[in-house]
């Protein structure tokens, strides 16, 4: 691996892959299948604190640097990406709301899901995906509340959270201007949920629609200064377009480490196929692109950790880590022959859950459009 | 409730461990791990603490330097403190001499209630240091522990025997030996683990105990158990090819 560890980070990730190795791996397949998590799924991550890793420890997290963060993301991706997000989008949406909003607003999401809880982003509607300025749910003040009203869709957590950051427009005229963060705590009279989307891959990530129907929320619950929401959105994105890239190298790594294995085992004319070049080619291919995707990766980590914006960044990572996941599942699903297509080897599942990395947090074609600006403000200043 | 837990560092694997000429093993090729069933033991120290509502667990280790890391291992799961027995003269020690220097540890400790280890450590495994504690300790003591409760100043123990289970009743202050079935023992939380990093622990040596090391037992010989024949892999293409290959394997060999 090419990356040096200090002592502190190599005991937090053995003890983070023992623990997702023994205690999750074996129950992901069954979770797979039904396309949903047992309620108590989460019970002991929470309990390890591993839904708040990054979170200041005064919101009841563990205080950890993003670098380190990334570094147990990626054991967690290892085992089951659809696990790993749904923990990235609990602190994602807390560090939102640390970011924009007061000192009591991110104790007030913080104490919801300290003790064991999660949390969810809610941006995406049917009508913005791409175009997130787009949002049309609304948020109207009427006395100390603001009233909430539209359709969410695609929201990760969105039927399992206990505590939302919901994007809502605050005002019509004001383009993305006119968008603002709301906390919304789950539970309020109003607030719903569609059935949960019955995806290809990542299907231990609840992923669904949200309806806020008349939903009323005090008005300390507005994060920051009305229309500022669209900011605190591209600033999640770009936290989250970083923690996504983090999983993808744990996908990585171990479509190559599963690929490789069976390459051993899997004998033909005689002798284990890693013995053929062109198999080693592809086993080759493999581990150069995870090296590389962990590098830029880590990278992109220790520029957040140094407070540095990683708008262009972020997106570069997100582009290209997403896409080498692909090849890399490519690969390791032709290593295994016919068997990688079935359900009974690993990669199968690998190659389904790798898709949609090209498409969430900002599709890759508009992470191309996020770095061609950067690099138009770049070199016309 | 104040319990002593005796817990030490084995190799992750002992096919990794290496004989050496003077008959001592060579562990330096092997990967330290906390004793699995050690793992145990604190978890049901842990547990007995949690349930009284008050007292302490002090983790105590016979090691290098290295064994630090399982008394830090044991701090971030629930123990409060940590005793590290650290001294070359003592290394390759044996039973006897382990549970002079453990029960010596554990007498420097104020107000124990209850000692706990675990009853088969994985690498030796000679099963004796547990009784040898109580015995120079001069306490009662039960073994091969797979349930235990505390119930006004005992503890009721359960452990398997030939033909069923035992329920023992042992009076307070005591020594228990448990196995790897009395408890699944608990992860660290991310804080405890970080806490676990800062923690202090007491480094005594076999003179601070007022323990002269001497041998009972001299190994005279340690041989490896010869390698076994390989088994033969089955695999065909489909389940049917795979399961007339075993058949035809099994009749050949006269089995069928």
């Amino acid at each position: 691996m090419a990356l040096i560890y200090t002592e502190e980070q190599s005991e937090l990730i053995a003890m983070v892959r023992e623990f997702v190795t023994q205690e999750i791996q074996p129950r992901i397949a069954d979770c797979d299948r039904a396309g949903e998590c047992p309620p108590d799924f989460f019970d002991s991550a929470f309990e390890m604190g591993l839904h708040l890793l990054e979170i200041p420890e005064e919101f009841g997290g563990g205080g950890l640097d993003f670098e380190t963060t990334a570094m147990v993301f990626e054991e967690l991706g290892r085992v089951d990406a659809g696990y790993a997000i749904t923990l990235v989008s609990t602190f994602v949406a807390l560090r939102n709301v640390i970011l924009a909003g007061t000192t009591e607003q991110a104790r007030l999401f913080a104490d919801l899901i300290a003790d064991g809880g999660l949390g969810a982003f809610v941006l995406s509607e049917p009508g913005a995906g791409s175009d997130a300025a787009a949002i049309r749910t609304t948020a109207v003040r009427d006395g100390d509340d603001w009233v909430l009203n539209g359709t969410k869709t695609w929201i990760t957590n969105g039927g399992i959270a206990r505590v939302y950051a919901v994007l809502a427009r605050t005002d019509p005229d004001a383009g993305h201007r006119g968008i603002s963060c709301f906390i919304v705590e789950t539970d309020r009279p109003g607030v719903s949920w569609g059935h949960h989307e019955d995806k290809c891959g990542l299907r231990t990530s609840n992923t669904c629609d949200v309806v806020f129907d008349e939903v009323r929320i005090p008005a300390d619950h507005l994060v920051g200064e009305p229309g500022t929401g669209f900011g605190v959105a591209m600033s999640g994105l770009n936290l989250s377009r970083a923690f996504m890239a983090t999983i993808c190298v744990g996908m990585m790594q171990r479509a190559l480490d599963e690929a490789a294995r069976y390459a051993t085992e899997r004998r033909q004319f005689g002798e284990p196929i890693i013995h053929f070049q062109l198999v080693q080619k592809l086993l080759a291919d493999m581990a150069a692109q995870t090296e590389a995707a962990r590098c830029l990766v880590h990278n992109t980590m220790r520029l957040m950790d140094a407070g540095q914006p990683v708008v262009k960044e972020g997106a570069i990572t997100k582009m290209l880590v997403t896409d080498m996941l692909q090849d890399v599942v490519s690969k390791a699903v032709q290593v295994f022959g016919g068997n990688g297509y079935t359900k009974e080897y690993p990669v199968e599942k690998l190659f389904r859950d790798a898709k949609v990395f090209q498409i969430m947090e900002g599709t890759n074609e508009i992470q191309a459009l996020v770095i061609g600006k950067a690099l138009e403000r770049e070199y016309t200043a | 409730m104040n319990i002593a837990v005796l817990v030490k560092q084995v190799p992750e694997d002992l096919g990794a461990v290496r004989v050496t000429g003077d008959h001592t093993l060579d562990r330096s090729t092997a990967n330290p791990v906390t004793d699995p069933v050690g793992r145990n033991a604190l978890e049901a120290a842990v547990q007995l603490v949690e349930a009284a509502g008050g007292g302490t667990v002090t983790a105590i280790t016979l090691g290098p330097a290295g064994a630090k890391a399982t008394l830090k291992e044991c701090v971030s799961v629930g123990a409060h403190a940590g005793v590290h027995l650290l001294d070359d003269g003592v290394a390759g020690v044996d039973a006897l001499g382990t549970a002079r220097l453990l029960a010596a540890a554990v007498r420097r400790l104020d107000g124990v209630d209850l000692v706990i280890a675990g009853t088969r450590s994985f690498d030796g495994g000679s099963t004796a240091v547990p009784a040898m504690v109580a015995e120079l300790l001069d306490l009662p003591s039960i073994t091969a522990v797979t349930a235990l409760d505390a119930e006004d100043g005992a503890l009721l123990c359960t452990r398997v025997i030939d033909d069923g289970h035992e329920r023992v009743r042992l009076p307070l202050p005591g020594v228990v030996g448990v196995d790897e079935y009395v408890n699944t023992p608990r992860y660290p939380s991310v804080k405890s683990k970080l806490a676990a990093n800062k923690a202090v622990f007491e480094v005594l040596t076999a003179d601070d105990l007022g323990v002269v090391p001497d041998r009972h037992a001299t190994v005279l010989e340690v041989t490896v158990p010869p390698a076994r024949e390989p088994g033969v892999r089955i695999t065909g293409d489909t389940a049917q090819d795979t399961a007339d290959k075993l058949v035809a394997a099994l009749v050949g060999a006269g089995v069928l």
